[in-house]
């Protein structure tokens, strides 16, 4: 599947870096209270996405990608959510934003595209009265024709006979025909940032191809920005411009997708690309589970299944992350530092001897596990220097596997 | 879960001389809840004596005559029947959840988080007590009678310690009265319950394994008697045969069952398509076996939800019958007393609001812990 | 299998419901003692006639000597033909009778319908979107008090508070006033709130608990996402999904609940209806009028189970026809 992205909407490196960012999110906090506890599902997650670049939000289930998309707009239920930080839109706080501005951007400005389309079309609702509503919600419109802009908004997502299929009901169609016309009633408000939450995960294959292709195509005509969200590595490279690592609520790592495929820097990062096919071993996933969402670990939320950790990454002084890129200003660590106290980091690590994939192979003796995790991450606070000194030490990416716990 | 089945026996299930082991997992999944042999020796006798007791009360003692004679009480037809209900929940409810600790504890964890639930199982627990062994007690309320005292205000509205719940215009205690009402809803309750859920659970069962024309018939008929009123349905039987508090129950526990077998059969239906059932087909277990122990167990937590839900339902609609007058003339239901208060309203409010009170609260206790129930045992 | 297919066989079916609801009082009447005969010959014998005779003489008369299949023939045609008879307790034909007494029926039994499906669905679905709130847990206990209280009780206490204690309405219905006026619709208050306590309170669990299934559900969330309201979330997209398994339980509860609830009503305050004219009958022993009223409510339950599954066809396009 890699080998055909051609020309689809990665590799658009944005560089207006000084223009106020679409989307802003700064330290964003969703929590449940539930009978057992209070659940962090998303706990100071920060990152940017600019007008017409494509995000992807990637981690495994459990890590928060979806609550995230969903705080952004509030479609998370509150209570028992509840949702803190700042969700900047074009300057606009949303989390402070009334309901009725909300209302006012979901759909027109922000628009969802959900993952099963099973279920997220109403079942006793005619498809083309669907589409149509997102326009009739925002515009002062006719029935007909909001009608006649259904059926066109159809024809652009590629629905065959638009006239014909606006009067089916969901159950007439089939998976993907229904993801095209929930794109079609996304795209219905011309809206400037899609957050497309696993939109391909529920579909067969040969359609997961055919609905980003769409996407693709859609994203380029309409100018928009997309926030993609996925667990699946093949769709990251193929759609990406920048790529965010999620786990357990928290950003582990952000960076471009060229430089994050070519050198992860956190060993979550490192194990999430080990687990793709053809990457030196057989596919395979990440040992341990999830950790407890009510009572995260402190420091480092990887730390426990992490086979590069030191002791430090289990304190909340743990080792950060500092940027691996060269775009320094859309590479932070959600986790609290940004790169702004972090002089040391002019030095990229993707300066560091490793290319390939051919070259990931690494021999881990005893502490060699230890050196390799210091050079991906960066001490901060008392730490710092040691860490500054530990980095000069060269070093190889490790396939985090279970032997080396 | 069920008493009467014979305890499996791991040690039975191997088959000598095929090289392995076959393995009963059934018997080794349930190895800590089995049933005891001892329990199904238990059952057995206590069905045989009762069957037994029965037939000396019936045959060989005088119809006048009562059937324990120190305590003078005559055990009726609907006693009896009450005597079989209970010792069916003694070794079906009560001993499973004494041998099942673990999950007995984790339940009651769960069904404590409702505190309207607990309180509502305590007054429940109360009724149930006073209900059954009340009747010994007091004297019964038309022996009670004593014209001298008639119309006495209850002590809380200026009467005597002497008839604390006041009396009604034949001097009858309220308290008697409402005692031998208590007995008469846990009858209906508890016994119609027995009846309507088995029915239920085995239409229900039946019609969900056996598919095809089994299920057609089953359900068609189910949907007639849906369409027909069961109350409009008692009122006729009552109009042709004549009131009694055994035809009453019997109707309800014959006539209200079709609610359960449809969600048994839904339910079923779902659980059929799971793995494990699969699972013990394709290791070749007989029909009866996977209904018995891997269909019903697993339609459990939805049958005592509804079996719960199902008892206020006959509470109420046997008070309501003696509240027109089709009940039973012969006993003390909530609904005759109500309904006899009722010309002494201005006067006497306490005759029909007190027994109505006690019957409101019953009802809303059993619906609270129904509720509370299904969110601990049935969480979907 | 299409449309027209499904209603065929809906109505077929609800056809054999009415013969075999038929047939079915027949056997009952067939395998029990006439009890208009035994009246009848009770009051001859008081009178000094013979009792078995004049038995023989009444079964002779209404032709219940004759065969069993001759009679059931006869019965069905009957039935059918609207020829129900003769009321002696009434001194009228049985459909005249009827005719009389729905009238004053109907003036609670709609209002009550009406008020169970609109407050008993606007309260639930109100309180499905603000769960956890004070008005919830309100509308939950109210829910619980409705479904708990004895209707013939709460009754009975509301006479005693507003009409004997307050004296602000009637205690009984005077048949002699006037249909549109002050005092009927007072005289009306108590009677229609009492019935549709346990409805309103049984349409309201159901709908919460359906709305909440269908508030978590992706489709509202699609329509959130488009930037629809939460009333037009509520109206266009829940109420619409649920109100395929909401219309079926308001049309069981109109039946079960509102049915027993009549009897009860018109006993206690004295409306001459259906529910009276009925326990009258079976007091009296008229057994024309009993089969009457009770096979009213049957067909009536038939109907209405035949418009729910002809409702569905409008309300659920995914219906499938070959199912049932």
């Amino acid at each position: 599947m890699q080998s055909t992205h051609g020309d689809s909407m990665s590799r658009r490196h944005t560089t207006t870096d000084q223009a106020e960012p679409l989307l802003r999110i700064t330290d964003l906090r969703t929590q449940f209270d539930t009978d057992d506890g209070v659940v962090r599902a998303v706990d100071g997650v920060s990152f940017e996405v600019n007008a017409g670049e494509t995000v992807c939000l990637v981690g495994e289930s459990g890590s928060g990608k979806t609550v995230t998309a969903e705080s952004i707009t509030r479609l998370v239920e509150c209570p028992p959510g509840e949702i803190t930080g700042r969700i900047e839109f074009r300057g606009e706080n949303l989390t402070t934003a009334s309901a009725a501005r909300l209302r006012e951007i979901r759909g027109a400005e922000i628009a969802h595209v959900f993952q099963n389309p099973q279920d997220a079309l109403n079942p006793v609702i005619s498809v083309g009265k669907q589409v149509a509503e997102t326009v009739r919600i925002h515009e002062d419109v006719s029935e007909r024709a909001a009608r006649k802009r259904a059926i066109d908004l159809l024809d652009r997502a590629e629905v065959p006979d638009p006239a014909t299929t606006a009067d089916a009901y969901p159950h007439e169609l089939s998976g993907g025909m229904k993801q095209r016309v929930l794109v079609a009633a996304a795209l219905a408000g011309d809206p400037d940032l899609l957050v497309a939450d696993e939109p391909t995960t529920a579909l067969d294959v040969t359609i997961q191809a055919q609905i980003l292709d769409l996407l693709a195509d859609l994203q380029r005509e309409m100018g928009m920005a997309v926030l993609f969200i996925t667990h699946d590595l093949g769709v990251v490279a193929r759609v990406a411009d920048r790529v965010v690592v999620l786990y357990a609520g928290k950003v582990m790592e952000s960076a471009p997708v060229d430089s994050l495929f070519a050198d992860p820097g956190h060993p979550y990062t490192r194990a999430l690309l080990a687990c793709l096919p053809g990457r030196g071993r057989e596919s395979g996933s990440i040992p341990g589970d999830l950790p407890s969402p009510t009572d995260p670990p402190t420091g480092c939320r990887f730390a426990p299944r992490c086979p590069f950790a030191v002791e430090a990454c289990t304190t909340d002084s743990h080792p950060s992350l500092y940027p691996v890129a060269q775009e320094p200003d859309t590479d932070r660590d959600g986790a609290g530092t940004t790169a702004g106290d972090s002089p040391d980091v002019s030095t990229p690590l993707s300066a560091a001897p490793l290319d390939g994939a051919a070259s990931r192979d690494l021999e881990t003796t005893g502490d060699g596990v230890n050196t390799a995790h210091v050079a991906a991450c960066i001490f901060h606070g008392p730490d710092r220097d040691a860490a500054h000194l530990d980095r000069e030490v060269s070093w190889t990416v490790a396939e985090p596997d279970g032997g080396g716990r | 879960m069920a008493g009467d089945e014979p305890a499996p026996d791991v040690g039975t299930a191997r088959t000598a001389g095929t090289g392995f082991e076959r393995i009963d997992w059934t018997a080794v999944d349930d190895a800590d809840s089995t049933v005891p042999p001892a329990a199904v020796a238990a059952e057995a006798l206590v069905f045989f004596s009762l069957v037994a007791a029965f037939v000396y009360d019936y045959v060989i003692l005088a119809n006048e005559a009562p059937t324990v004679g120190v305590v003078g009480w005559d055990v009726t037809g609907v006693e009896w029947l009450l005597v079989v209900v209970l010792a069916i929940g003694v070794f079906h409810a009560a001993l499973p959840l004494a041998r099942n600790r673990r999950l007995t504890a984790y339940y009651w964890r769960q069904f404590q988080k409702n505190r309207a639930a607990v309180v509502s199982l305590g007054f429940l627990g109360f009724v149930f007590l006073v209900g059954l062994v009340g009747p010994l007690i007091w004297t019964a309320p038309n022996e009670a009678i004593d014209y001298a005292a008639a119309y006495q205000p209850p002590v809380f509205a200026g009467g005597s310690w002497a008839y604390a719940l006041g009396t009604d215009a034949q001097g009858r205690p309220l308290w008697h009265l409402i005692v031998y009402g208590m007995r008469v809803s846990l009858e209906v309750g508890l016994i119609s319950m027995v009846f309507a859920i088995s029915i239920g659970t085995v239409v229900g069962t039946a019609a969900a394994y056996f598919g095809g024309y089994v299920d057609e018939v089953l359900m068609r008929y189910v949907d007639l008697q849906q369409t027909f009123p069961v109350f409009i349905l008692l009122l006729l039987l009552i109009y042709l045969y004549g009131a009694s508090l055994l035809l009453i129950i019997a109707l309800y526990g014959l006539f209200s069952w079709e609610g359960t077998a449809r969600l048994v059969r839904s339910e079923a239906l779902q659980r059929g398509e799971e793995a494990y059932v699969r699972a013990a087909e394709a290791a070749g277990a007989g029909r009866w076996w996977t209904i018995r122990r891997h269909l019903i167990p697993n339609v459990s937590s939805t049958v005592i939800t509804a079996a719960t839900l199902s008892i206020p339902v006959f509470i109420l609609g046997e008070a309501s019958l003696s509240f027109l007058g089709f009940g039973d003339p012969d006993v003390f239901s909530w609904g005759r007393t109500i309904s006899a208060g009722r010309s002494d309203l201005p006067n006497a409010p306490w005759i029909s609001t007190i027994p109505g009170l006690f019957l409101f609260l019953t009802v809303l206790a059993f619906n609270f812990v129904g509720d509370a129930l299904r969110d601990a045992i049935d969480p979907r | 299998m299409g449309m027209e297919w499904y209603v065929v066989r809906r109505v077929a079916w609800a056809v054999v419901a009415t013969y075999l609801a038929v047939s079915l009082t027949f056997g009952l009447l067939m395998v029990t003692p006439n009890a208009g005969a035994d009246v009848a010959a009770a009051q001859a014998a008081a009178s000094g006639q013979d009792y078995d005779a004049v038995r023989e003489r009444y079964l002779e008369r209404r032709g219940l000597d004759r065969p069993v299949e001759e009679q059931y023939i006869d019965y069905i045609t009957n039935i059918l033909t609207f020829d129900w008879g003769y009321s002696f307790s009434q001194g009228e034909p049985v459909l005249a009778a009827i005719g009389d007494a729905w009238v004053y029926s109907a003036q609670y039994f709609v209002p009550a319908i009406i008020i169970s499906a609109l407050l008993g669905y606007g309260i639930g679905l109100y309180s499905a979107l603000n769960r956890y709130t004070p008005t919830d847990y309100l509308g939950s206990f109210v829910a619980y008090f409705g479904i708990s209280i004895p209707n013939f009780w709460f009754a009975i206490v509301l006479i005693l508070l507003f009409g004997v204690v307050l004296r602000l309405l009637p205690t009984f219905y005077d048949s002699s006033v006037a249909l549109l006026s002050v005092q009927n619709v007072k005289q009306l208050l108590m009677p229609v709130v009492v019935l549709s306590t346990a409805s309103v309170a049984g349409q309201m669990r159901y709908s919460r608990a359906q709305a909440i299934e269908y508030a978590r559900s992706a489709f509202v969330k699609t329509a959130r996402a488009k930037g629809a309201s939460e009333w037009r979330v509520l109206t266009r997209h829940i109420l619409r999904v649920a109100l395929v398994p909401l219309s079926t339980i308001l049309i069981a509860d109109v039946l079960a609940v509102l049915f027993a609830g009549s009897f009860i009503i018109e006993t206690i305050f004295q409306i001459p209806g259906l529910g009276r004219l009925a326990l009258e009958a079976i007091q009296q022993k008229d057994t024309p009028l009993v089969l009457a009223t009770t096979l009213i409510p049957v067909f009536i339950a038939i109907i209405g189970n035949l418009l729910q599954d002809l409702a569905y066809v409008a309300l659920d396009p995914r219906i499938d026809y070959g199912d049932r």
